[in-house]
């Protein structure tokens, strides 16, 4: 008959075989560890506004100005290259608008609380 | 009260603890104006009611309760289920009750959940997140966790560093560990992370030149900091600031407080310190040579719910992202989980002025 033990170390066997797969599973599929956040906040005139948040526990904020539309994977990566990229900085204010002018993105920021918008609601303000 | 609370030997886990909880007098009157009977001391507005459900409930509960406990010990079930959560709702504030009614299991070993995700399994990630999002849901109405749940998040965190060691991230997964098993020690971490830095080699650079024209001046130059307003303002600083055309993914600048800003392609960094002052702690040996020892600073620390909505994205698959919130993070500080905690790493250099 089976032994308690041996049933627990061959659960243990088993154990660490699925999880050497998942681990090279893991480390083939996605090389970040911890994988930026981004969304596609608007899109004009095939100008497309991408807001970002990258870091692990010390969070940055962007926002990213693309002229195709990006296509991301599962650690926030594209090939499509950023025309503009900007961190949005909430000691400086709380955030107002975004700009894209002339090839050239402005956050306006403002500390007037009726104004002001959360970064995921942005949009291409002309 | 925990006399009382100890002659109700059946009753759930989860209500036990909420009811500890009722003794911190910061949320007793949140709990006690949601009762009906407000005038009267909310844990005996709790007890009284426990005792009519108990009544309600009689031999079912105990059956139901009995039952689930053997399960547990057999490790049948998951642990942390609140078993009992239909059976108190009245006790509880309008969030805590909404948070109940989504009760979800709580997975045992997540890495083995983890692990099996990354194969591709949905339904052990929707384990995971649906556990996740159950506790964010209770961390949110400042609810008490039962021990497995607790035990849950932590080993969450480990599991950040067993799937850091596995990716080439040793510093996020160091940091990450020791936030749950750390108890606030301060830790030095591996100063290569920072020493390989394209925008700590181009500040350090920026300083030294900036240290120089101090020397040249007679100036003190025993402690230069990023951050210094002499700095900012200098044209050494300028080159790497912000507005200098620098490519904030190949390169990363200098902000305008003077924090660094790594670049966003060294994913190893970003994920350990996004933004930190570099230090240089500067003796001059003889007239023509300065020996510095940089050093930078952090505080490993999460940001609260009422801060920010930010959720840490922890891949397991091309397509299966977990997505762990920062709130429920700092929120394991308060449950004396894990602990926030100063980090720094340091080296030295020679070099001629």
């Amino acid at each position: 008959m089976f032994s308690f033990a041996s049933i627990r170390r061959s659960f243990l066997v088993l154990a660490m075989a699925c999880l050497g797969l998942a681990a090279a599973e893991v480390s083939c599929t996605s090389q970040c560890g911890v994988s930026d956040a981004v969304s596609v906040l608007d899109e004009r005139e095939g100008t497309y506004l991408v807001y970002r948040v990258s870091g692990a526990q010390d969070k940055i904020e962007f926002f990213e100005v693309y002229t195709t539309r990006p296509e991301f994977d599962s650690c926030g990566s594209t090939k499509t290259p950023v025309v503009a990229k900007e961190p949005y900085l909430p000691s400086q204010g709380l955030l107002k608008k975004v700009e894209w002018r002339e090839n050239r993105l402005q956050i306006v920021y403002t500390h007037n609380t009726s104004e002001s918008i959360r970064p995921d609601k942005a949009r291409l303000s002309p | 009260m925990p006399s009382q609370l100890s002659r109700t030997p059946f009753l759930d886990r989860d209500l036990q603890i909420e009811l500890r909880a009722a003794d911190d007098s910061s949320r007793t009157s949140s709990f006690a104006s949601h009762n009906s009977v407000s005038e009267a001391p909310a844990a005996f507005v709790r007890l009284d009611d426990l005792s009519r459900t108990w009544i309600a409930y009689g031999w079912q509960a105990v059956l139901l309760e009995t039952f689930l406990h053997s399960a547990c010990f057999l490790k049948v079930c998951y642990l942390g289920l609140p078993t009992m959560a239909g059976f108190s709702t009245s006790t509880y504030g309008a969030k805590a009750r909404a948070c109940l009614a989504r009760a979800a299991p709580i997975p045992g070993w997540p890495l083995l959940h983890m692990g099996a995700a990354a194969l591709g399994s949905k339904s052990d990630f929707d384990l995971l997140q649906n556990a996740i999002d159950y506790l964010t849901c209770k961390a949110k109405a400042k609810m008490t966790f039962t021990d497995e749940e607790k035990s849950f998040l932590k080993n969450i965190f480990e599991d950040l560093w067993w799937g850091g060691e596995v990716k080439s991230y040793p510093e996020a997964a160091q940091l990450a560990n020791h936030y749950v098993n750390g108890k606030g020690a301060a830790l030095k971490i591996d100063a290569a992370l920072y020493q390989t830095s394209v925008i700590v080699k181009d500040t350090s650079e920026a300083i030294k030149n900036y240290v120089r024209e101090l020397i040249g001046k007679n100036a003190n130059v025993a402690i230069v900091r990023s951050s210094d307003l002499g700095f900012l303002n200098s044209p050494q600083c300028r080159r790497v600031s912000r507005g200098s055309g620098r490519d904030v993914n190949r390169q990363g600048y200098v902000l305008g407080d003077g924090n660094l800003l790594t670049e966003q392609s060294n994913s190893r960094l970003k994920n350990a310190n996004n933004r930190f002052v570099l230090v240089a702690q500067n003796i001059k040996l003889g007239t023509k040579t300065v020996s510095t020892r940089w050093r930078v600073d952090d505080k490993y620390v999460f940001e609260p719910f009422e801060r920010a909505d930010f959720i840490t994205n922890i891949p397991l698959s091309s397509f299966q992202i977990l997505k762990l919130p920062d709130g429920l993070s700092h929120y394991m500080c308060v449950l004396k989980i894990a602990s926030e905690f100063d980090y720094w790493a340091e080296w030295t250099e020679n070099w001629n002025v």
